[in-house]
């Protein structure tokens, strides 16, 4: 099992946050919770944001992951590959059903420098996402132990 | 779908699949103006700037983003008229109101903006009729918005009514209503997809939230409009003062449709210390009495969290319930079941401070001292009692713990229209 906390539960506020910050791509948004967020991971070793795949990045300008956690230090470990669909059009069968996509950028060696790192995102569902993050991170060789953190569940 | 006047995203085309894209002049989204961005849209010019180096305006944003790197396409080609504006209405106008409807006719022939200064129930729409009509029949292009969306909702079947030959489109967020149409109803953001289209625009609830305090609103009005703009309000808020002041035309009507005067609200003090997890029970007295009479009731309370809490209070008494506020998915619902009687007692935020009118209502405010109630809000809330002329003196009571400004301003400002 992954532990995962996160700050806020799913409901129609932060629908509509979600909704306005990444669906509208209003980048003003984005440090809304920067207070929230770096009291919770003050005391985080390694933090490591889920990327997101360069198109969505040529679309939006901005990557909201790395917008809400901006003001603390990420590691850029890991990269995604392009998908035929975004999660967020997905059913849950569907969202389970997707395939790894995560490559891991560095050595085996460079990731063991730490014993625990976190994994960051905006929105947990089925935990699709930060479970094939965490596969990729074990299969490139690290040993330690890995959670995740996340703003809404 | 007929695009003469539109002012369109990329991505808006796509979705509406027209085929006379070639028709449309394409000008950037976002140009520089003395070095400064400024949004051709809703002409804001405060843009944000993303991390990859664009800009985009968040003025507007919340109807599409676009960035200085996108395109608006306007669409200028000369539009065929649609409908033939007959009034289908046949109601009669009081010589009060026929004295305002004349005078607004007047002013929008010769191409003056006009104010319609008129208490709650009026019949402010009624006075409107007449113009419309005209300036369909004439082939005109008329656009009647309001900033708050219930009384979009509200007044689209009446129109309706009115006009039941001519084709009305009706637009708000999330429904947008492709009807070819000379006639369009809808919320104010909706005017930034027109650019200069329309030669009548009527502005309801020109001081309602939130387009006081959003410049932004104002210049969409700015932007859609090729002729006189009208607009109706009961609390002429002070740029309509001053615009007044400076020779904007006016038509007051201290008077309702009925001939009877607004009912002046009464005010009650308690102890409020348990709200919301208790109601103090004179309140749960006043509800029960009221709908003993015969009546429906609205009771407005200050926080969105408040309305469910309250309504579940209140149902505990065997009546029939419902809380509505702006994050209710089933607030056109709610409302619609309340208009039919389905539901005795509504709970409702300020939201429904405005265009809601049922016959028989009587009207409390729970806390209304508190900050949600503007002196402005407070006379519109009352306006809701008393809309039938069998029961012209429903009940109107603020219930609150301490006297404020707000409230004292409100029912004075209710004293003096009915004096007038």
């Amino acid at each position: 099992m992954l532990h995962n906390r996160a700050l806020f539960v799913y409901d129609a506020a932060m629908k509509q946050w979600i909704y306005q910050y990444k669906g509208l791509g209003d980048y003003r948004l984005h440090d809304a919770f920067q207070d929230l967020i770096a009291a919770q991971l003050q005391n985080a070793r390694t933090l490591i944001a889920i990327p997101s795949e360069s198109k969505h990045y040529d679309v939006r300008g901005f990557d909201p992951i790395q917008g809400l956690f901006g003001g603390l230090q990420l590691q850029p470990w890991l990269r995604k590959s392009p998908t035929a669909k975004p999660q967020a059009q997905k059913n849950r069968r569907e969202r389970l059903q997707t395939p790894q996509s995560f490559t891991v950028l560095v050595p085996a060696a460079k990731l063991n420098q730490t014993k625990q790192i976190t994994l960051v995102d905006d929105l947990y569902t089925t935990g699709r996402t930060l479970y094939h993050a965490r596969d990729a991170l074990v299969a490139a060789g690290f040993q330690g132990t890995v959670t995740a953190f996340t703003l809404i569940r | 779908m007929n695009l003469a006047g539109a002012q369109l995203t990329e991505n808006e085309l796509m979705r509406l699949t027209v085929s006379n894209i070639a028709q449309a002049t394409s000008l950037p989204a976002l140009i520089q103006e003395h070095g400064r961005w400024c949004c051709q849209r809703c002409g804001d010019r405060k843009p944000v700037q993303l991390p990859d180096g664009r800009f985009y305006c968040s003025a507007c944003v919340s109807l599409g983003r676009l960035t200085n790197r996108d395109l608006l396409y306007r669409f200028e080609q000369p539009h065929r008229p649609v409908g033939d504006g007959l009034l289908t209405w046949h109601g009669t106008l009081t010589p009060a109101q026929q004295k305002a409807s004349t005078a607004l006719q007047t002013s929008v022939t010769a191409g003056a903006d006009h104010l319609i200064w008129a208490v709650t129930g009026a019949g402010k729409t009624e006075m409107l009729f007449p113009t419309i009509s005209q300036m369909v029949q004439q082939g005109k292009r008329v656009a009647i918005v309001s900033p708050r969306i219930d009384v979009i909702r509200e007044l689209a079947p009446r129109l309706r009514t009115a006009f039941a030959t001519t084709p009305i489109a009706v637009r708000y967020g999330g429904h947008f209503d492709q009807t070819d149409s000379d006639l369009l109803l809808a919320t104010v953001h909706q005017l930034l997809r027109f650019h200069r289209a329309f030669d009548l625009i009527v502005v309801d609830e020109v001081d309602a939230f939130p387009m006081a305090g959003t410049p932004m609103l104002h210049r969409a009005v700015q932007g859609a409009r090729r002729g006189p703009v009208v607009y109706l309000t009961a609390t002429p808020d002070r740029p309509l003062k001053a615009a007044m002041r400076k020779g904007l035309m006016v038509s007051r009507l201290f008077r309702r449709f009925h001939g009877h005067p607004l009912p002046v609200p009464a005010i009650r003090l308690m102890n409020f210390k348990k709200l919301p997890s208790q109601l103090p029970p004179a309140i749960v007295k006043w509800v029960r009495d009221v709908v003993a009479t015969g009546r429906s009731c609205l009771l407005f309370v200050p926080k969105i969290s408040w309305a469910p809490q309250i309504a579940a209070l209140v149902q505990r008494n065997g009546l029939r319930v419902a809380g509505v506020a702006s994050t209710d998915r089933l607030r056109a619902e709610k409302i619609t079941a309340f208009r039919q009687r389905q539901i005795q007692v509504l709970v409702t935020t300020t939201i429904l401070e405005r265009g809601v009118t049922v016959p028989k209502c009587a009207v409390g405010v729970v806390a209304a001292a508190d900050r949600a109630f503007t002196a402005s809000a407070l006379v519109q809330i009352a306006g809701r009692a008393g809309r039938a002329a069998d029961s012209a003196d429903d009940p109107v009571v603020f219930f609150t713990d301490r006297y404020t400004l707000a409230l004292l301003a409100a029912k004075r400002q209710i004293v003096m229209m009915n004096g007038r």
